[in-house]
């Protein structure tokens, strides 16, 4: 049951902030307690890993003496082997860790490769002097400094040393492995705060904020005249008591009135984050890899070229959740949405079991199918939950959960799935996500309140209710021109070529994970601020069309170029364009449409925007994927690029027509 | 359960959680940093008995006339966690093993590598890491191969005390960070109480208002 009334505000207020402290507070100590264990088990590895490079620098220098006594043994002098650096440069090259390798004679150095601090190598230098002059070979010897840890090994010509191989491996080593691996360390710190604070809201927030909220809107309840109202809540706590003192007076209010006591569920948008979390979280641990995955199942000889087939599960997924969400829609209204999140869970779940056991590509398209409507069914119970519990003056602030929601489980669950990917394969990962929806069912079972079915008849979407909307051109400029393009570039690029196109430059899953990470990360930190940006300036023309310019323009460097870090990049520059553009498409959308929201409400007329722009979402991988088989991987992505900054043009349009709107009455 | 042990339970539950899974992703890439160095190890010394195989080829000795049982020796005592070094023809028929069962065999697939063309490889069966490295006559012709086969313990011991270790610093900096925050949470849970207060009183006086 839903109360009906808004929050006082200094009640709201109160509240408001101790959430924020209590976020604060989590937050700090939890950041301050990961950075310490970090740094403290990067000390221990470097104590471990100090013996294994010295293992490993050993064998080394035996391998490279063994070379030069075969010279040395034929009776060739050492100084006159030809590309003596070149061949140190070609030995120290595969291994990061040696920094310098030389050779040292009677003499001086013979030639070297690296650097190391001039007072260590004349230390080194001396001790390799006296090991010539001790006569005899010398086995290996070890000579430690503040940089390096020198090993010294003899090489003789069968009677007696002729020189002095050094090798000098790094002592900081380990540290080099932090630095190098800083992204990699941030992405888990990252990761295990979002983890930590949904503790947080489930062991905390939840359970004090949702009493609290519910209390105090009572109050408000309690200043009209309706039957009385007592709340279902039991705690030993201080706010137990205080909920079993407010059911006394209104039991005996309702003893005396004669009114029959109504009984309210303690309900708030954060019941929904726990489910929802989980579920985002399964759902995206697939992401940095999906296409690899169905590569791998896709059979040798096909009527459909392999990378159109590839495309087919993330096109078919994103086909389902469009078709599915229309009637899951309905079936909250009907069902409540409690049910439908438990319902929910069932294909979904069996979705990812048929894809881990997948043996070829069909039974895979099958898989994502069923998770599709799982996915649409999950995802709508939850916004229809949190439509249902907040009042319309919280709504902002209940879909910003959702929405965060949906970040932070993005976030983890690509960063996870690519490590676990790396390291325990593809099906794992699957049969991971399948018991997380497991948990999403069991979550939702106990956190969800069973809210009652709408009581309004279901409204059919008829698609001749929306004509006028496509009779204004405008809104079908906004459509081709940045709604359907930005999913174009969701799926088709980030979901469906990037992971291809770093896995054909080597990336591991755990590096394609980080690398598809970087665009939630931007969404979710420079999107609320673009957006306000955006209002603020009441420029959402410009910032729509600016990210579409600017969306283009990451697809062509990726095109253009090569690696890992030109992949990074283009990701970064993606994540810029869609936290810069896709909130000003909203407030374009009705901006364009003034008679429509009137006519039709704004909430229809941006469910249309949103349902025509899964035309992008199921047909940029199908797309890409019928590209990449055309003009190969940098063509396509070089084409798709131009094709959406070419595209984004056509916004300008929409800004001539409008100003020759508002001239033509003053004519 | 009163507000102030609640909070201290929910913060600590939350920090058990980020501080377990900075242990868990950690382990696993130390573990993977081991398996890289065991890794390299191995490589160096193939590349070093590929060497000699390759000259005493090149001087005319069949490659089935190589014994590795001294080179097996030196490599276990030298590169720890070195099984077995086996050689093997260009069919990826076995010719050296210290498995005598092993000789004239063919080399199982999932050992070979997933590319063919690569010089040098690793593969993982069994939990054992195996690198192998393609031998190449002077003229360019592949005559063979060899292999090492690396026991899963070669670093079971470095990773177990990792495992034991890391936990424990987890939980000595959970203790050591829920003490330092106890006034914080004090704090909280006062300031929470206050707020029911606020709460309560504005909710129960309409209510005691109707009923009179």
């Amino acid at each position: 049951m839903k109360v009906g009334c808004k929050v006082p505000p200094e009640a709201a207020t109160s509240i408001d902030r101790l959430r924020w402290v209590v976020t604060l507070v989590a937050l700090s100590l939890m950041l301050l307690a990961t950075l310490l264990l970090t740094t403290i088990t990067y000390r221990g590895l470097d104590e471990q890993l100090d013996h294994r490079i010295a293992l490993k620098g050993r064998l080394l220098t035996d391998h490279l003496v063994t070379q030069f006594e075969r010279a040395a043994q034929h009776g060739i002098p050492l100084s006159r082997l030809p590309d003596l650096e070149r061949f140190l440069d070609l030995a120290r090259k595969d291994h990061p860790e040696i920094l310098y390798l030389g050779l040292a004679a009677e003499g001086g150095m013979l030639a070297s490769s690296g650097t190391a601090p001039p007072t260590s190598l004349a230390v080194v230098q001396e001790a390799s002097r006296q090991l010539i002059s001790q006569g005899g070979r010398p086995g290996a010897s070890h000579l430690g400094t503040e940089e390096l840890q020198f090993i010294l090994q003899g090489v003789s010509d069968g009677s007696a040393p002729v020189a002095v191989l050094i090798l000098g491996a790094d002592e900081l080593f380990a540290w080099r492995k932090v630095e190098d691996s800083l992204f990699d360390t941030l992405t888990v710190l990252l990761v295990s705060l979002i983890v930590a604070f949904e503790f947080v809201v489930l062991l905390l927030m939840r359970p004090l904020a949702g009493p609290l909220l519910t209390l105090a809107k009572l109050r408000a309840a309690g200043e009209g005249r309706g039957p009385p109202v007592c709340l279902r809540y039991r705690a030993r706590d201080e706010i137990g008591q205080a909920v079993a003192r407010f059911n006394a007076s209104a039991e005996r209010l309702a003893r005396k009135s004669g009114q029959k006591l109504r009984e309210l569920t303690p309900a708030t948008a954060l019941d929904i984050r726990l489910p929802l979390f989980l579920f985002i979280f399964a759902d995206e641990l697939q992401k940095p890899f999906l296409p690899l995955y169905a590569n791998s199942l896709a059979p040798a000889q096909s009527w459909i070229s392999t990378e159109v087939l590839i495309s087919l599960p993330i096109a078919v997924f994103m086909l389902v959740i469009a078709l599915a969400t229309l009637w899951a829609g309905h079936l909250v209204d009907r069902l409540g949405p409690r049910r439908v999140l438990l319902a929910g869970a069932l294909p979904a779940a069996v979705g990812y079991l048929l894809a881990a056991m997948a043996t070829d590509i069909w039974l895979l398209l099958l898989a994502r199918a069923f998770t599709g409507l799982g996915y649409a069914g999950i995802v709508m119970a939850a916004q229809g939950y949190v439509a249902a519990v907040s009042s319309p003056e919280e709504r902002n602030r209940a879909i910003a959960v959702f929405v965060g929601c949906l970040m932070a489980g993005s976030i983890c669950g690509t960063a996870i799935g690519g490590i676990l990917a790396h390291e325990a394969g593809y099906q794992i990962v699957f049969l991971l996500s399948f018991a997380l929806t497991m948990a999403t069912a069991v979550a939702a079972w106990c956190l969800v309140a069973s809210l009652p079915a709408q009581a309004r008849k279901p409204q059919s979407f008829n698609f001749r209710s929306f004509w006028p909307l496509f009779r204004n051109r405008a809104f079908l400029i906004l459509l081709f021109s940045a709604a359907i393009p930005s999913k174009l570039a969701l799926n088709g690029i980030i979901s469906f070529t990037l992971p291809i196109y770093l896995n054909h430059y080597g990336a591991s899953a755990a590096e394609i994970g980080r690398v598809i990470l970087i665009y939630p990360i931007l969404i979710l930190f420079l999107g609320p601020w673009l957006s306000g940006l955006a209002d603020r300036w009441n420029s959402a023309r410009f910032f729509t069309l600016a990210g579409g310019l600017l969306s283009g323009t990451a697809i062509i460097l990726l095109g253009v170029s090569e690696g890992i870090g030109a992949a990074a990049l283009s990701v970064v520059l993606l994540g810029l364009a869609h936290a810069a553009s896709t909130s000003p498409q909203i407030s374009m959308a009705i901006e364009l449409c003034p008679r429509e929201v009137e006519a039709l409400g704004q909430a229809r007329v941006l469910s249309l925007l949103r349902t025509l722009e899964r035309i992008g979402s199921v047909g940029g991988p199908l797309l890409m994927g019928s590209l990449i088989a055309w003009q190969g991987l940098g063509s396509s992505l070089a084409y798709a690029g131009v094709a959406i900054a070419t595209v984004a043009c056509g916004l300008l349009f929409i800004g001539h027509r409008r100003q020759v709107e508002a001239i033509s009455p003053s004519l | 359960m009163p507000l102030f042990l609640r909070v201290s339970v929910a913060l600590c539950a939350s920090l058990a959680v980020a501080l377990s899974m900075v242990v868990t992703l950690n382990l696993l890439k130390y573990d993977e940093t081991l398996r890289q160095l065991d890794h390299e190890r191995a490589g160096i010394l193939l590349s070093t008995l590929s060497h000699s195989i390759i000259i005493a080829h090149d001087l005319g000795l069949p490659l089935a006339a190589n014994s590795l049982a001294e080179e097996r020796a030196t490599a276990r005592k030298k590169a720890q966690g070195i099984e077995d070094l086996i050689l093997f023809d260009h069919q990826g028929v076995i010719l050296d093993a210290s498995d005598q069962g092993r000789i004239g065999k063919k080399l199982p697939d999932a050992w070979r590598g997933e590319a063919p063309s690569a010089l040098q490889w690793t593969a993982r069966s069994d939990g054992r890491l195996l690198v192998g490295r393609r031998l190449h006559s002077s003229f360019g012709e592949e005559i063979g191969g060899l292999l090492a086969i690396i026991s899963a313990r070669s670093h079971a011991g470095a990773f177990q005390a990792a495992l034991l270790r890391w936990p424990l610093k987890a939980l000595g900096i959970l203790l050591f960070s829920l003490l330092l925050s106890l006034p914080l949470i004090y704090l909280l849970a006062r300031r929470l109480r206050k707020l029911v207060q606020l709460v309560t009183d504005e909710a129960s006086p309409s209510l005691r208002e109707r009923s009179s």
